[in-house]
């Protein structure tokens, strides 16, 4: 897990500073995405993680630039590869989708067709990344290449087959294999192994993990457990309500979370040794279309104080490299 | 003598196909459950955990073996139980956004079971006993004239509980009350059904696919793989000393948040393979087309559930002397 964060040296694959995004829903502004700050250098495994409606997913959609219609940004950049995401031409975009940056989704059933044969699912998407003149014969190896590294040795069998014929580990799998056949730079994992059982969700998290060891590809993996993130990412997001409350070198994190947040989610995780569960979290997630000025968190923390209110709380190293948004952090726990 | 509420002996159910297979969800499961305790039912999808909920509330009929409530036969289908019987168990199930009927406020749903399990309710003590169900499960009395669309997915599972104990029953089942709830709601409502547990010294019939969860709720933790029982032991003996194969390779897949966790994993076991289908079980061991301890005799003959220490039985061919 030290592997991660090592590779300092490298540029930046992807850089998310101080991203804000709101969404228009009938004449009411959702503020979503408020001052997210990512930093994602090759062979990295970075996650994201908080309780469903943070915001984990729109970040992904952020990156990609494919949020939707009534999403508006409000400020912050996203650059990938040293290149403005917003500010890229048609073209220039195109190319960041079908060699940078690629996504795989919590359903593999629904990422797939059901009507097409996985083969030619398999050759549209290859076709979309590779130059336009490839000879089918190159694509198909491609495909049974990536097919081989993701543990699906029959490959032949597999593209024969349609998605209903496979396994949901195994469209998982043909789902990674599409997103890395082309030499890909950068896995944006949308919980992957949600909707699997957990002997095949362990699985399926350590192909991603051996595929970020094997080839220079980085992932972001997104999810909403604690332990999922704990086992297969080297540096943590933790998100609330749209911000990132606290992030840093996941082991560092797990042993001493410092937000307020952290630390009462972490006490609401079941735990094999048996410790007692703590009782949830008080109140609900503020509304996003009016939601505090002060920390977000604020109306929820048994720690809260009058400057919590009023002003976003500044992000604060505590440690090296790990970060928290809190006035008190490190006073707290 | 039988302190045990519930006794189920080598529950089949079999669903029939077209062109003469058959899905046997449940095949040959025996359980026992004593007043006031917590059994928690564990297996992956497909592994016919539901299916023995649906058969014990009545939903299904059973296809074979017999299901004892209180000393009474209990095996026939839910239409042939008497209202008492009815009114005893009652269910939980997963999903409250389409458990709760979305057109019928919280007061309506809650007085469904009331009104067919105690008749006669004057309209008065029908709004008190309502009160009085939202208030067990602490939830604010101006619910009731709300529709679950205003709630959250916490408390609508609250008012799934409430709607079961509005019959005054005295084992639950609990059919994954808790995995559609982000953690934080999640262990809002396994609290409070602690809570309503002591109070009200009622058994639970917990079934999930979080392991983890049930070191903090179960008092035994039974596993089911392809409709068979692997192993059952009571919660610290079955975390401590997992035996059976399967459930080592379960432990080990769970993602955990603590170093101390991490050194609960029986030594490191890779998951590999996945679970096949139910129409199509392999002869012999269920498990045997993953067990890394596979041997001969697995492939061909079905093992029996054999005692290892008190409490604690296996359903393998490995010899586990202590």
């Amino acid at each position: 897990m030290t592997r991660d964060g090592e590779n300092g040296m490298n540029d930046p694959l992807l850089e998310l500073s101080d991203m804000s995004v709101s969404f228009d829903v009938y004449g009411r502004k959702y503020h979503v995405l408020d001052g997210i700050s990512l930093t994602v250098r090759k062979g990295e495994r970075i996650g994201l993680v908080g309780e469903s409606g943070c915001g984990k997913t729109s970040t992904l959609k952020a990156i990609l630039r494919v949020l939707p219609r009534n999403a508006v940004i409000n400020g912050g950049t996203v650059s990938f590869s040293g290149k403005d995401v917003y500010k890229m031409s048609g073209r220039e975009l195109d190319n960041m989708r079908r060699l940078g940056a690629g996504m795989i989704f919590q359903d593999p059933s629904s990422a797939l067709n059901p009507v097409f044969t996985i083969e030619s699912q398999f050759l549209t998407a290859l076709r979309y990344s590779l130059p336009p003149n490839t000879p089918k014969h190159e694509l198909y190896e491609k495909a049974a290449r990536a097919l081989e590294s993701v543990m699906l040795p029959d490959s032949g069998r597999i593209m024969k087959s349609y998605p209903y014929q496979l396994s949901g580990g195994m469209k998982q799998r043909v789902c990674i294999a599409m997103t890395i056949a082309a030499g890909r730079e950068l896995m944006l994992a949308d919980e992957p192994g949600t909707s699997l059982d957990v002997t095949i969700q362990d699985q399926i998290l350590r192909l991603i993990n051996q595929l970020v060891l094997d080839g220079n590809i980085a992932v972001i993996m997104v999810s909403h457990s604690l332990g999922v993130i704990r086992e297969s990412t080297g540096y943590v997001n933790i998100m609330y309500a749209g911000t990132v409350v606290e992030s840093g070198n996941t082991e560092e994190v797990f042993k001493n979370p410092a937000h307020p947040y952290t630390v009462a989610l972490m006490a609401c995780v079941p735990k094999l040794t048996g410790e007692d569960l703590s009782k949830g979290i008080p109140g609900r997630v503020p509304d996003y279309s009016r939601p505090p000025s002060g920390c977000r968190f604020s109306s929820r923390c048994k720690f809260a104080k009058e400057i919590c209110l009023g002003t976003k709380p500044p992000r604060i190293e505590i440690a090296p490299n790990h970060f928290v948004s809190c006035y008190f952090a490190g006073e707290v726990i | 003598m039988d302190d045990n509420i519930l006794r189920i002996d080598n529950l089949k159910k079999y669903f029939p196909l077209k062109g003469g297979l058959v899905v046997k969800a449940v095949d040959g499961v025996s359980l026992r459950l004593a007043a006031g305790e917590t059994l928690g039912l564990v297996g992956e999808s497909g592994s016919g955990k539901s299916t023995i909920a649906y058969v014990l509330i009545g939903m299904y009929e059973a296809t074979d073996g017999r299901i004892i409530y209180k000393g009474e036969d209990i095996s026939r289908g839910g239409l042939r139980r008497t209202l008492k019987q009815k009114s005893e168990m009652q269910i939980v199930f997963q999903d409250p956004g389409s458990s709760l009927n979305p057109k019928r406020t919280i007061r309506q749903s809650l007085a469904v079971p009331l009104a067919v399990h105690s008749k006669n309710t004057p309209g008065k003590d029908l709004d008190k006993k309502i009160e009085g169900l939202l208030d067990e499960v602490e939830l604010p009395l101006d619910f009731a004239g709300k529709y679950p669309s205003a709630l959250g997915g916490g408390e609508r599972q609250l008012v799934s509980v409430a709607r079961a104990l509005a019959a005054n029953p005295s084992l639950i089942i609990l059919d994954e009350p808790t995995s559609a709830l982000d953690v934080s709601i999640q262990a809002k409502v396994i609290s409070k059904l602690i809570d309503l547990q002591h109070e009200k010294s009622l058994s639970y019939l917990f079934i999930t696919h979080d392991l983890s969860l049930m070191r903090n709720v179960a008092d035994r933790v039974a596993i089911l793989y392809l409709g068979r029982l692997c192993e059952q032991a009571p919660a610290p003996e079955f975390f401590q000393n997992p035996l059976h194969p399967y459930t080592q390779m379960l432990l080990s897949s769970i993602p955990v948040v603590t170093p101390e966790e991490e050194s609960m994993k029986p030594a490191r076991i890779r998951s590999s393979g996945e679970i096949p289908s139910p129409v199509n079980v392999p002869p012999g061991c269920a498990f045997h087309l993953r067990c890394r301890n596979k041997m001969p005799i697995c492939e061909t003959e079905r093992p029996l559930m054999k005692t290892v220490t008190e409490g604690h039985e296996v359903c393998c061919h490995l010899d586990f002397e202590r």
